[in-house]
């Protein structure tokens, strides 16, 4: 078997369930945006930190869209492309809210059993 | 409900599906196109940029893929697309499917007409208001004790539950249905002035009701009223009836005018208040339309001598009760069982203690946990399931042959790529869909078959029954033939399925069609098949024709006492005991002396009508204890019995007039008895013991050996029977067989008249049918229903699996016509070819015979053991239950009919001719 060597810091996989909730989140503080704007968006954001082909969006973009919680339009993008532009709906809000909640306090408890086997 | 949306999201999915693939397409072209502009500013050559777009996307088919699973419904689109392509293989071969879906239908049609008729009589509650809520209590004794007597409740018991329960929003008691005499209204103009115009007393079953029946069970009259509140009230004030709608059809022609006509029970009028509707059954168990309902209060009246109403332990009334609105039946089972231990308190029943009751829904079967019941129910399912069987075996033949001349097709599909449960599933939905084309054909056979299955019951079971035809197949016989029919396609698909796609890529490949490498395997489990189908026709002809053997030599029969001239006639029972008896000796005393009567006797079981079966032991008897027979047929008699029957009493006496007074003592047996109970030793004189109740035995001395006759039924000569003399304080439980000399018509006109003149009741249609008209023909007729129906299975079976025994040859010899080439072509003549051929194809034909042979041999074996009840009734009539003339007949017969099977093809692979077949090659 081959050992890749990261020169670069390692990127971490996309866990599942939490690329449902970045997207929601980029949209809500972004307002409508097409695929390739998400994906861009999400490598700023996460600097390169996250490993992630920009293609695995879309099968995502359709489960939130199935789900509700936005909703797509074909529009024409800033350099004059036929583009889908997603937003968000009533109902991914209340989602985003639910969702990032439940991940805080997740993260809050994670945090916490660390720190504590870390004491001991 | 997330999964919900996603779910109609992904269904909605499939139906748009080109335009949405077009929207995918356009959209991940621009994102990348996006991603290339962005490049080609960083500065890269336009193929650069392109080559670092698609990295930076990842595989677009992949992405493609994962998102196509996602939109739609992949799984079912497969199925689809396979049920699209099962269409387009059928249609391709109209004449395989013609063939297939009928023979399917035939054996699915038979099995669901059986299961329709088993639902309406005993799965389905029977057909009244709010049918879901009603239940039939059934109480569990301390002994054990199991059959109709667990539904028995008393008056009291129903009134106490009424009051006191707090499961059921009401409580219907109902007696059991009760065969009894009534003389009824005479024509269309008679009216309430005419009382007297009543008929002569003739059968009629009547069941007593609580006075809430017909309102609660919501059984709106089509005529009339129903009882009303009050007429359960007062006992003996409500002398009315509701008649039930087949009766008032049948019997008084629908008469219109029939309200407020009087018919008599015993001594008692009662006025016809009105006709229950059309689609009223009644309540069953037993499963019997009443001809008519009486209020209860009325107990008395219709069954003189008895006193329900006031018997807290006499058990007679079934209890049926609405469960109040949220009650369980677990809750209405532990409600009533409560009740039931406090009315114990009051009223113990130490000899017969019940420690719970239990509900059930009410099914016009009643009883379906009798095991008897449920043994016929099984025999009846096993042998339409047989027939099923043939037809699935069948099809397996079709399909392998089909599944042989697919084989390239299969190697292809393999080959690229397609998964082995992939190939399996579609092949399997093709036999699915066949199969459910078949059970459709089955729905529309068993609606007709359901109807002619009735109307030959309804000979037996009385025109009455006849509302099972009239209600249609519910869901639950939609869902049996359909999981049959499932179950059908995967019995028939799946293993020719599974051979055919374990198909060996290289050979099938190199060669079309042969694929010698798989013959073996395929030829060997088609055998299996046809000697399956063999051995089940073959069962089925040989039974077939033991019982139309015993049809033959039903129809020469002879019962062995005179059944032509003698006529049997009910003396009805009245109100009073004594007072009937004196009538009835009147009556009997006035017919002895009429000229054209030779001969009055008097029974209690009409011979071929009924007989008492009972307990008999021989304390004195020398024989090996084990040895001698242990039941017995037993019947009162008069002494005039031996001379009217002209039955012959080869040793000892007859009894006397004074012994049949009083009910002597004494005995006649028949001779078979004395000869069995006792070899080699003298009967007369000796002492027997019979079982005369449920706990008491009583002694007789044997004056008399009567010749042997078939008087339990006419297809065997009793095996024993002991007459016991008549007792004159119970002349109204007897009938009288009239012995008529001369001319029967001026004989009928002379007893009416007497009648008439004795009890004063006008019996204008007074009429009698001999013991020959009546019972003889009775019991022919149903021997004949029986045996056709054997037949005709036989002859289903039998063509079912000469088919199958013609497709597996020809199919063989399509496959082997290259060997006979060969064959051929090295010196073979055409007459080795044919033996060849044949012998092939015989194999599993004798095989499947020398099975078949053997289980036939099982079951008349069987039914020849079930003889040592003496009262059942021998199917063969007498013949030998191993005839030899019908087995080798028969099997004869089928091989011969698989030879021309096997011949017909096999003479095809003698036609080869060896250069074309070796230049196939």
């Amino acid at each position: 078997m081959i050992q890749r060597e990261h020169v670069s810091k390692p990127k971490s996989e996309v866990l599942q369930g939490t690329l449902d909730l970045i997207v929601l989140k980029t949209l809500d503080s972004m307002g409508p945006m097409h695929g390739f704007g998400i994906a861009r968006r999400i490598e700023q954001v996460s600097q390169d930190l996250l490993s992630m082909n920009q293609g695995t969006l879309y099968p995502a973009l359709l489960r939130l869209e199935q789900s509700g919680w936005i909703r797509s339009k074909w529009g024409i993008s800033e350099n004059n492309r036929n583009a889908r532009f997603y937003s968000l709906t009533k109902a991914g809000r209340k989602q985003l809210e639910q969702e990032s909640e439940n991940w805080e306090r997740m993260a809050a408890l994670i945090a916490r059993l660390l720190a504590g086997a870390g004491g001991a | 409900m997330i999964w919900l949306r996603i779910f109609t999201a992904r269904v909605l999915a499939m139906f748009r599906k080109q335009r949405l693939e077009g929207e995918l397409d356009a959209e991940l072209r621009s994102h990348i196109e996006m991603l290339m502009e962005e490049n080609l500013q960083k500065g890269m050559s336009p193929e650069e940029a392109r080559r670092a777009a698609l990295r930076t996307f990842g595989w677009v088919d992949q992405v493609k893929e994962i998102y196509r699973e996602q939109r739609g419904l992949p799984k079912l689109e497969t199925v689809f697309q396979d049920l699209r392509y099962g269409l387009r293989m059928l249609a391709k071969g109209p004449v395989f499917t013609v063939v297939a879906v009928l023979t399917l239908g035939f054996g699915i049609g038979l099995n669901t007409t059986l299961f329709s008729v088993v639902n309406t009589v005993a799965l389905k509650p029977v057909p009244v208001r709010d049918s879901g809520r009603i239940v039939r209590l059934e109480r569990w004794f301390a002994s054990n004790a199991h059959g109709a007597n667990q539904y028995a409740f008393s008056y009291a018991e129903f009134r106490d539950f009424a009051e006191h329960n707090r499961v059921f929003s009401s409580l219907i008691a109902t007696s059991f249905p009760i065969r009894m005499a009534a003389s009824l209204p005479l024509d269309a103009s008679a009216t309430r002035a005419t009382k007297a115009l009543l008929g002569s007393p003739e059968n009629a079953t009547v069941q007593m009701v609580s006075e809430n029946y017909f309102s609660e069970l919501g059984a709106a009259p089509a005529l009339g009223r129903s009882f009303r509140p009050d007429e359960g009230e007062v006992v003996g004030a409500a002398p009315v009836v509701v008649l039930s709608y087949p009766y008032w059809q049948t019997r008084f022609n629908a008469d219109p005018l029939i309200l407020g006509k009087l018919l008599k029970i015993n001594d008692t009028a009662f006025t016809i208040i009105g006709v229950a509707p059309r689609e009223f059954v009644g309540t069953g168990n037993p499963p019997v339309t009443p001809d008519f309902w009486t209020p209860l209060s009325m107990q008395a009246q219709v069954l003189p001598g008895q006193d329900w109403l006031n018997q807290p332990l006499d058990y007679e009334v079934q209890l049926l009760g609405y469960l109040a609105a949220s009650v369980s039946m677990t809750q209405a089972q532990a409600d009533a069982s409560v009740l039931e231990h406090r009315f114990a308190q009051y009223h113990p029943n130490p000899d017969n203690r019940t420690i719970t009751l239990t509900t059930q829904s009410v099914t016009f079967f009643g009883n379906t946990e009798d095991p008897r019941f449920k043994a016929i129910v099984v025999l009846l399912m096993t042998i339409v399931g047989m027939v099923l069987a043939i037809a699935c075996a069948n099809l397996a033949n079709m399909l392998l042959a089909k599944a042989s001349g697919r084989q390239r097709e299969v190697a292809v599909r393999l080959a690229l790529g397609a998964s082995r449960g992939r190939l399996v599933r579609q092949l399997l939905t093709e036999s699915v869909l066949l199969a459910l084309l078949g059970g459709m054909a089955g729905v529309s056979f068993s609606l007709w078959g359901t109807r002619v299955l009735w109307l030959a019951a309804g000979q037996f079971a009385g025109s009455y029954s006849a509302f099972v035809t009239e209600i249609p197949p519910d869901g639950r016989v939609f869902c049996y033939t359909l999981l049959l029919s499932v179950g059908t396609g995967v019995l028939f698909g799946l293993s020719p399925a599974l051979q055919s796609s374990r198909a060996d890529l290289t050979t099938s490949l190199k060669d079309a069609g042969t694929a010698f490498g798989h013959r073996l395997d395929r030829s060997r489990l088609r055998g299996v098949l046809v000697a399956a189908q063999i051995a089940i026709s073959t069962l089925f002809l040989i039974v077939a024709g033991l019982l139309a053997r015993g049809l033959v030599r039903s129809q020469s029969v002879d019962p062995g006492f005179q059944v032509r001239a003698v006529y049997p006639m009910m003396l009805p029972s009245d109100n009073d005991p004594a007072k009937s008896n004196a009538l009835r000796r009147q009556e009997i005393g006035r017919l002895e002396a009429l000229p054209d009567i030779q001969n009055v006797a008097l029974t209690d079981y009409v011979p071929l009508g009924g007989t008492w079966t009972t307990e008999v032991a021989v304390p004195d008897a020398k024989a090996a204890p084990g040895s001698t027979p242990t039941g017995t047929l037993a019947r009162h008699i008069s002494p005039s019995y031996f001379d009217t029957l002209g039955i012959p009493i080869v040793r000892g006496r007859n009894f006397t007039r004074e012994e049949a007074q009083f009910g002597a003592e004494l005995a006649i047996v028949s001779a078979a008895l004395a000869r069995q109970a006792l070899p080699g030793e003298d009967a007369l004189g000796k002492k027997i013991k019979l079982q005369t109740s449920r706990t008491e035995w009583s002694v007789f001395e044997v004056v008399g050996i009567a010749g042997d006759v078939r008087s339990a039924n006419i297809s065997r000569l009793d095996p024993a029977i002991v007459y016991l003399p008549t007792s004159s304080a119970k002349l109204y439980d007897y009938f009288a067989l009239l012995r008529i000399a001369g001319d029967s018509r001026r004989a009928m006109m002379a007893i009416r008249s007497t009648l008439e003149q004795v009890d004063g009741r006008l019996r204008p249609g007074f009429l009698l049918a001999s013991l020959e008209d009546g019972a003889v023909q009775e019991q022919i007729l149903m021997a004949r229903t029986f045996t056709l129906s054997a037949m005709f299975l036989a002859g289903v079976a039998l063509a079912l699996a000469s088919i199958g025994v013609y497709g597996v040859m020809a199919f063989l010899v399509s496959q082997r016509e290259k060997e006979v080439g060969i064959h051929m072509a090295l010196g073979a003549t055409r007459g080795n070819v044919l033996l060849l051929m044949l012998s092939q194809g015989m194999r599993p034909v004798v095989l499947g015979g020398v099975l078949g042979i053997v289980g036939a041999l099982g079951i008349s074996g069987l039914l020849r053991a079930l003889l040592i009840f003496p009262g059942s009734v021998d199917v063969f009539y007498g013949a030998r239950w191993f005839d030899p003339v019908t087995f080798i007949g028969l099997s004869c017969l089928l091989a011969a009919i698989a030879l021309v099977a096997c011949y017909l093809p096999a003479r095809r692979a003698t036609r080869v001719d060896p250069l074309v077949a070796l230049r196939h090659e």
